[in-house]
């Protein structure tokens, strides 16, 4: 049996039969314990497709599968909402968009590929305008980018250096992690990361690219892969020189790398410029 | 008509619950009132009062009535057109400093009270343009 005052139901079993809701309620003064904002999923308030941020909630979630453009309703001076937002729980990150009437501090919207998660406070100013502050948290979704350096007037240069009997190797190589490394000093194997975290991927590719060489000066030996073709950097593509005589000639090559996302070339993202010399002393 | 328990007023006639003991639960559409603060050379925050809004006619000191621990408050600050500055008195403490208030004109500041010492009201403040 609900409770009424002056007729007006104030407190009555919820729907479940298993608590008491208080409805009605005008105000309020005391203390609490346990007690939390019912929270649920934006698209669980309107169906999947309701995009609002419903001031009639304290706190909601939502984890999202496309992107989104939010609107605002029941909005009243001193509400507050806080929003838990996921751009990304499938592994693709969606953008939000937030309506005009969402100020944010600095006048500066927060950049939503930084993070993939964010704390999102919610204040209503009066029943139009709506001041927020937002945290991220987590890894965001960095952007991927191609880069090659070295220029045809200074070469990234690599050298290497055995003695008297041992084969000199002095290369590089660009693998199909995204990654550029270069041979040791000692002309023996290819240790050296160049560049680590830009050249040539700054992350892990996500589509296949095509590298062509170009030999600017000198030869290639050793085991390098052909120049001029393009060749899929599905995997990795070795360009050195080798020297196995000792006391001879040092050979050196210069050549241009380029860096294209279709088999083509017709869309070259990246262009450098790299320099090896290989020496083994006689002594 | 009233509801009481053990003779205390559990519920009024108006729908107040006037001195609840303690809460448990979950809430839905459950929101603060919003106490309009009057412009003046001093004014008093109490953070009693859980949304307070104010636009400064003037350049004004703000000061604080004791709270109790893990009290939270709002208060929704317009500096006006002609930037009035607040001042608030030792009974704050701001996190990480106090901002400049010519920076922006509007201001969110959230009240946090962890004791009913002075500059036990522990502010954090957000500024905004428009």
């Amino acid at each position: 049996m609900a409770v009424k005052i002056n007729g007006t139901i104030v407190a009555d079993l919820n729907s479940s039969g298993d608590s008491v809701d208080f409805v009605n309620i005008t105000d309020a003064t005391g203390a609490y314990d346990n007690l939390r904002a019912f929270t649920p999923n934006i698209g669980d308030v309107g169906g999947p497709a309701n995009d609002t941020l419903d001031f009639n909630f304290s706190s909601c979630s939502e984890s999202m599968t496309a992107n989104h453009t939010y609107a605002e309703s029941n909005k009243s001076a001193g509400r507050v909402l806080l929003l838990s937002l996921n751009r990304n729980p499938s592994g693709t990150p969606y953008t939000p968009t937030f309506s005009a009437n969402i100020k944010w501090p600095n006048d500066t919207e927060p950049t939503w590929a930084d993070y993939n998660n964010w704390l999102i406070c919610l204040v209503c100013w009066d029943s139009t305008t709506v001041r927020a502050t937002a945290s991220g948290f987590g890894t965001g979704t960095v952007a991927e980018t191609v880069t090659l350096s070295g220029t045809p007037s200074s070469y990234n240069s690599v050298f290497g250096v055995t003695s008297n009997g041992v084969d000199s190797l002095a290369g590089w190589r660009f693998k199909s992690d995204g990654t550029v490394f270069k041979t040791n000093v000692l002309g023996s194997s290819y240790s050296i990361q160049f560049n680590a975290g830009t050249e040539w991927c700054n992350v892990t590719p996500s589509q296949t690219y095509y590298l062509r060489c170009t030999v600017q000066a000198g030869s290639l030996g050793g085991g390098s892969q052909p120049a001029n073709t393009w060749l899929a950097l599905t995997t990795d593509r070795t360009f050195e020189v080798l020297d196995t005589v000792a006391g001879g000639s040092e050979p050196t090559v210069q050549i241009k790398i380029e860096i294209a996302s279709d088999s083509g070339g017709s869309n070259i993202l990246a262009t450098g410029y790299y320099e090896a010399t290989a020496t083994q002393e006689s002594q | 008509m009233a509801i009481k328990i053990d003779g205390n007023v559990a519920i009024d006639n108006s729908r107040v619950l006037p001195d609840v003991g303690n809460m448990t639960g979950t809430f839905g559409a459950f929101f603060p009132n919003v106490t309009s603060l009057a412009s003046a050379s001093t004014i008093s925050v109490s953070i009693d009062d859980p949304c307070m809004t104010l636009t400064l006619g003037q350049s004004a000191t703000l000061d604080a009535t004791v709270g109790t621990t893990g009290q939270t408050s709002t208060l929704l600050l317009d500096t006006s057109a002609s930037a009035y500055t607040p001042t608030f008195n030792s009974d704050f403490t701001f996190s990480p400093s106090e901002p400049t208030w010519a920076d922006h004109r509007y201001w969110v500041i959230s009240l946090f009270c962890k004791g009913n010492g002075t500059g036990d009201i522990v502010v954090f403040a957000n500024g905004y343009n428009a």
